[in-house]
């Protein structure tokens, strides 16, 4: 057998906090070989980042322990000096990507400097040297070379993290760290990185260590999985075997919540959350999240072996040897969410609607308008659930707050239950607010720091002259109780930071409901939530429009979460409307080019992923301020015909019934 | 990696070219904004000091005064009588007074006086004079001025550079003895310097008297250049002392705050990730994309220092403009208080050019975005 490039043995790191000490790592083992690529999968907070930064030494000043063994080629790179391993170690045999950050760039040096860097600090080449190389791995990542000499701000957050990776293999290290490296990017963006790592995985020959809570992007390049749960490695395997049959009930749990474009079965959440890494319990660490939990269970489970390279920690496999199979994992099903059939009353109309930012330059001379939305018309139907898909700056945010009444829009109407909205006084206005009900982003920017959770639901209601006190505390109650926390007395005394982003982000979800709307706008309900929390917001918001028929507007950058949650989506591509249709037929049947784009580049967990690279339009989403002439998509759009695409905008057209796309391939020929 | 290709790598001089045209056309536009605010400022001055009539009774007792004298001075018009001198200067002045329009709209006026400040002609002082006995207001002041920026120059760049150093230390040995007592020390900048100026003046002049307690040199001046520098640096020690003590702690507690808070940036972790040297990391990493923001602290610094002026120069009779603008007041020498006005919204418009240009330099998203 050969020797792994990377052997980790026993790692453990520590933190001292203010609070007591936090085991973010607890006793790791695994190894990496050459050319092979090892995804950390778990949620957030499980010590994914902790890892990277203990192997590459990157450690903050509150370290309480550190210790174990990292063999790098058979040599104990932890036992060597501080200046050793910043000379010898870093950079030139293990890289770092970081978590996709806008920071993740010094904002006053030039992107090449930055690359080349680390060669004239340790190889101790010539910057002009150094900076012929940053061309090349410019070239290797798909970033022109033009870009060398440009600051970071000067360039978009994909190519950002494309300049990133271009740092990390500057000094072609064998092994490469990368930690979230495209969690913060756009579909597209994303899939195009992992069609480059790949790429270069296959060509470089390097190893990789992929860190992630997305259980899609980690199928993408996986050859090996390494599920971790509370500064544990609960499940090592091969990727085949874990994204197809995963052992642990973690994993198994894990795989099920997962929405997924092309499976018709609905996900199911993970109720409970992973333990405080202060007090962790004596037993198994996730013990009371687990349906098939058994008197055993109470001991701290070792890693049981099920074959070469393969190891669970759980009791269930214990007795496997005698039993030869393992345990059954009881699981209550969840029961499968109802739809309505859709009425036909429609309760906002939108016609020709264009909301236009001016960009003014020296606060008073007009440099242009950003056309946010531009052009848009559509019904919401009364009792639906709708979701706006697209790209971040496609301008879907801009018409949730057009919607909502935050902006007058430039041109057009919207027409809400027969009112035109731009012919309200003020006193109607406020009567529209509590008529529409808004879920934000980030549930802990949408809640005052400073207010209790009771405070913060009886606002709504004073402003809208519910003067009586117990009638209040009886709706922020019913409220509470509708958003599934309950008992409310333990909630409504609570701060927001005391609670976890799922609870905040119920909260915000009860304040939106508790004047009683008739529409609620949802902007990116859980795209800051972790994975096994997000499914069960989504479920709840279903639920909650189902019962009180309410119209249901979910905004959301990914395509694969809306397969359940909603009943008809709207596609929006450059600040307009490029396709809509119901659910099953969009995703089964995509027309428009640009939604087959997004389908082709949405993964659904399969280590069939990481074999091949997918097919991908080029380019950068289009400008707002100076949007591209004719079809918004056309200078990345692989059919884009000539001579008429680029000159003139495409009709809504009606290429299969009730399915609309605006894209000159379906007219008559 | 790839060989066949030639990758195109933009040359150096490129990006140098476009930093200075960039860096041109910056330049440009502050001056044009500065020269305006400028003239807005002094306009200003003029219209609030010609609410009473002010400036135009001045020019007309400089008027009379001026000509009273020439005619007085000049020997063909000795054998006059006083009644017929008299009728002679009022026709003179009354010629002057047309001429330069006095009788005209003030709107007018304002703007030549305007023209006039903004060239610096400001006019002759009612009392004072300058040490080589020029009664021109901006001989008056120029005279005063070099001392005035040696002591606040030097004060200031000595507590910028110094703080920044120590300030970096610091927010490295976060924690440690010197950084506990910068932290306990921080509180005592509240005092202005003028209030530490008197303590030690009774210290280092009087207790222990090593350091004279005030001027600029001694008098009589020493000849050679050698001993007159010594004797300058000599007076300026306890003034420079003074400001140090009231100014220094405070910036570098805030710095260091600024720093640590700048170190656990994403890319100052990625830099130690890479192994990059510790010192080139505080440098690179830390201090050049926090300059922008530490200057402009430092400018604010400045100018609310620049406004201690008066009550420091007068605590060690340090010969510059607050010393001067003091007898002014004291002498109700208008002119010169206008003249110093004017003067120092030049030094104003002056420091935040410079200001901008070196924000311009260390921050290319200044200097980009502002051509943009
Ligand atoms: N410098 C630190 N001091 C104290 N606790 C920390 C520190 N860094 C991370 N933690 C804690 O360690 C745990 C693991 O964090 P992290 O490694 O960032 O996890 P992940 O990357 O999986 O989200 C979390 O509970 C986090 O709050
Ligand atoms: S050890 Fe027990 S509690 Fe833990 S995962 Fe296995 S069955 Fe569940
Ligand atoms: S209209 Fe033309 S450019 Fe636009 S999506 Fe259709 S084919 Fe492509
Ligand atoms: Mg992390």
């Amino acid at each position: 057998m050969t020797e792994p490039l990377l052997k980790v043995e026993d790692l453990r790191l520590a933190y001292q906090t203010e609070r007591g000490i936090v085991t973010a790592v607890d006793g790791l083992n695994f190894e990496i070989r050459r050319n092979e690529a090892l995804v950390i999968l778990g949620e957030s907070g499980c010590g994914k980042s902790s890892l990277a930064k203990a192997l590459l030494r990157v450690l903050p000043r509150n370290v309480n322990h550190y210790s174990g063994r990292v063999l790098l080629d058979g040599v104990d790179i932890m036992a060597l000096d501080p200046e050793r391993f910043r000379q010898d170690v870093q950079w030139l045999r293990i890289s770092l990507v970081m978590q996709a950050s806008m920071n993740a760039l010094n904002p006053v040096v030039r992107v090449g400097e930055q690359v080349a860097e680390p060669l004239w600090v340790h190889r101790g080449w010539s910057r002009q040297k150094a900076m012929t190389r940053a061309g090349e791995v410019f070239e290797l990542v798909g970033v022109s070379g033009d870009f060398l000499r440009r600051y970071p701000f000067e360039l978009s957050g994909g190519m950002r993290q494309r300049v990133v990776l271009a740092m990390a293999l500057v000094a072609e290290p064998k092994l490469v760290i990368m930690d979230e490296p495209t969690s913060a990017l756009d579909v597209l963006t994303q899939a195009g990185i992992m069609n480059r790592l790949k790429r270069i995985k296959r060509e470089l020959g390097t190893s990789f260590m992929l860190i992630t809570h997305d259980v899609a992007t980690s199928s993408e390049i996986a050859d090996r999985v390494a599920l971790m749960y509370a500064g544990q490695i609960v499940e090592l395997g091969s990727a085949a075997q874990f994204f197809a049959n995963p052992a642990h009930p973690y994993g198994r749990l894990l795989m099920d919540s997962v929405p997924r474009l092309h499976q018709t079965r609905q996900p199911d959440h993970i109720p409970g959350q992973p333990p405080n890494l202060m007090l962790l319990p004596s037993g198994c660490r996730f013990a009371d999240r687990c349906p098939a939990r058994f008197d055993r269970c109470d001991e701290d489970p070792l890693p049981q072996s099920l074959s070469e390279r393969n190891e669970v920690r759980c009791w269930l496999y214990a007795d496997r040897a005698e039993t030869g199979k393992p345990r059954e994992l009881h699981k209550t099903p969840t029961p499968v969410l109802e739809t309505r059939p859709l009425s036909k009353e429609v309760l906002v109309a939108v016609q020709d609607l264009h909301t236009w930012f001016e960009l003014r330059q020296w606060g008073f001379i007009r440099a242009g308008y950003v056309r946010a939305v531009n052009g848009v018309n559509f019904h919401l139907y009364r009792g639906e659930a709708v979701a706006f898909v697209g790209e971040s700056g496609c301008g879907k945010s801009s018409l949730a707050r057009t919607l909502l009444g935050l902006h007058p829009p430039t041109r057009g109407e919207v027409v809400f239950e027969g009112h035109h909205l731009d012919a309200l006084n003020k006193h109607e206005l406020k009567q529209y607010r509590a008529r529409v009900g808004y879920v934000q982003q980030d549930p802990y920017g949408a809640l005052p720091p400073f207010m209790t959770i009771r405070r913060a639901l009886s606002e709504p209601l004073i402003i809208h002259g519910v003067r009586d006190r117990k009638e209040r505390e009886a709706r922020i109650r019913a409220a509470l109780e509708e958003v599934r926390l309950s008992p409310a007395d333990d909630y409504l005394p609570k701060f927001p930071h005391m609670l976890s982003g799922g609870q905040q982000q119920r909260v915000v979800i009860a304040r939106s409901l508790i004047l009683q709307p008739a529409m609620i706008i949802a902007d990116e309900p859980v795209s800051m939530l972790d994975a096994s929390v997000r499914v069960e917001i989504l479920r709840l918001l279903r639920t909650i429009q189902n019962k009180r028929e309410l119209t249901l507007a979910f905004i959301t950058h990914d395509l694969s979460t809306v397969r359940h949650f909603a009943d008809r989506i709207f596609v929006m591509y450059g600040g307009r409307i490029v396709e809509a249709a119901t659910v099953d037929d969009l995703l089964d049947f995509p027309q428009h080019p640009y939604t087959q784009a997004l389908v082709a580049a949405t993964a659904d967990p399969d280590a069939e992923n990481a074999a091949q690279e997918r097919e991908l339009p080029g380019g950068e989403p289009p400008s707002l301020l100076h949007p591209p002439t004719g079809c918004h998509f056309h200078p990345r759009c692989p059919h884009a015909i000539k001579g008429l695409c680029d000159v003139e905008e495409p009709p809504e057209l009606e290429p299969r019934t009730g399915h609309y796309s605006a894209c000159w391939l379906h007219r008559e020929p | 990696m790839n060989p066949s290709k030639n990758p195109s790598i933009p040359k150096k001089a490129e990006g140098l070219l476009r930093d200075l045209k960039l860096m041109l056309l910056l330049t440009g536009k502050r001056i044009i904004a500065l020269v305006l605010m400028v003239l807005i400022g002094v306009y200003l001055t003029i219209l609030i000091a010609n609410m009473g009539g002010r400036v135009d009774e001045l020019r007309l007792v400089q008027i009379r005064s001026e000509i009273s004298e020439a005619v007085r001075g000049d020997l063909s018009f000795r054998e006059l009588d006083s009644e017929e001198r008299n009728q002679l200067i009022q026709r003179r002045v009354d010629l002057e007074v047309r001429r330069l329009n006095l009788d005209r709209p003030f709107l007018l006026r304002s703007f030549n006086y305007l023209y006039r400040a903004m060239r610096l002609d400001l006019g002759r002082a009612e009392q004072m004079h300058s040490d080589m006995g020029s009664r021109e207001v901006h001989a008056i002041i120029l005279e005063r001025l070099p001392a005035t920026l040696l002591l606040f120059g030097t004060a200031n760049l000595l507590i910028f550079f110094l703080s920044v150093y120590i300030a970096l230390w610091l927010s490295r040995h976060y924690g440690s003895l010197l950084d506990r007592i910068v932290i306990v020390l921080a509180p005592t900048s509240a005092a202005p310097a003028w209030f530490y100026g008197i303590f030690l003046i009774l210290f280092f002049a009087f207790l222990v008297p090593i350091l004279p307690s005030g001027g600029m040199v001694r008098a009589p001046p020493p000849e050679d250049n050698w001993n007159y520098t010594l004797s300058v640096l000599k007076h300026m020690a306890l003034p420079v002392l003074a400001m140090l003590l009231s100014q220094i702690f405070i910036s570098i507690y805030s710095w260091r705050t600024f720093f640590l808070i700048h170190s656990s940036e994403d890319y100052v972790e990625l830099a130690r990730a890479k192994g990059l040297p510790s010192r080139m990391i505080e440098r690179r990493y830390i201090l050049r994309p926090t300059l922008a923001p530490v200057i402009t602290s430092f400018m604010l610094m400045l100018i609310s220092m620049w406004s201690g002026a008066i009550i420091l120069e007068r605590t060690f009779s340090w010969p510059g403009l607050g010393t001067l603008i003091f007898q002014a007041i004291g002498h109700h020498d208008t002119p010169v208080i206008i003249g110093s006005v004017v003067i120092f919204a030049y030094l104003l418009a002056f420091s935040i050019l410079v200001l901008d240009i070196i924000y311009g330099i260390v921050d290319p998203r200044v200097r980009i975005g502002a051509a943009q």
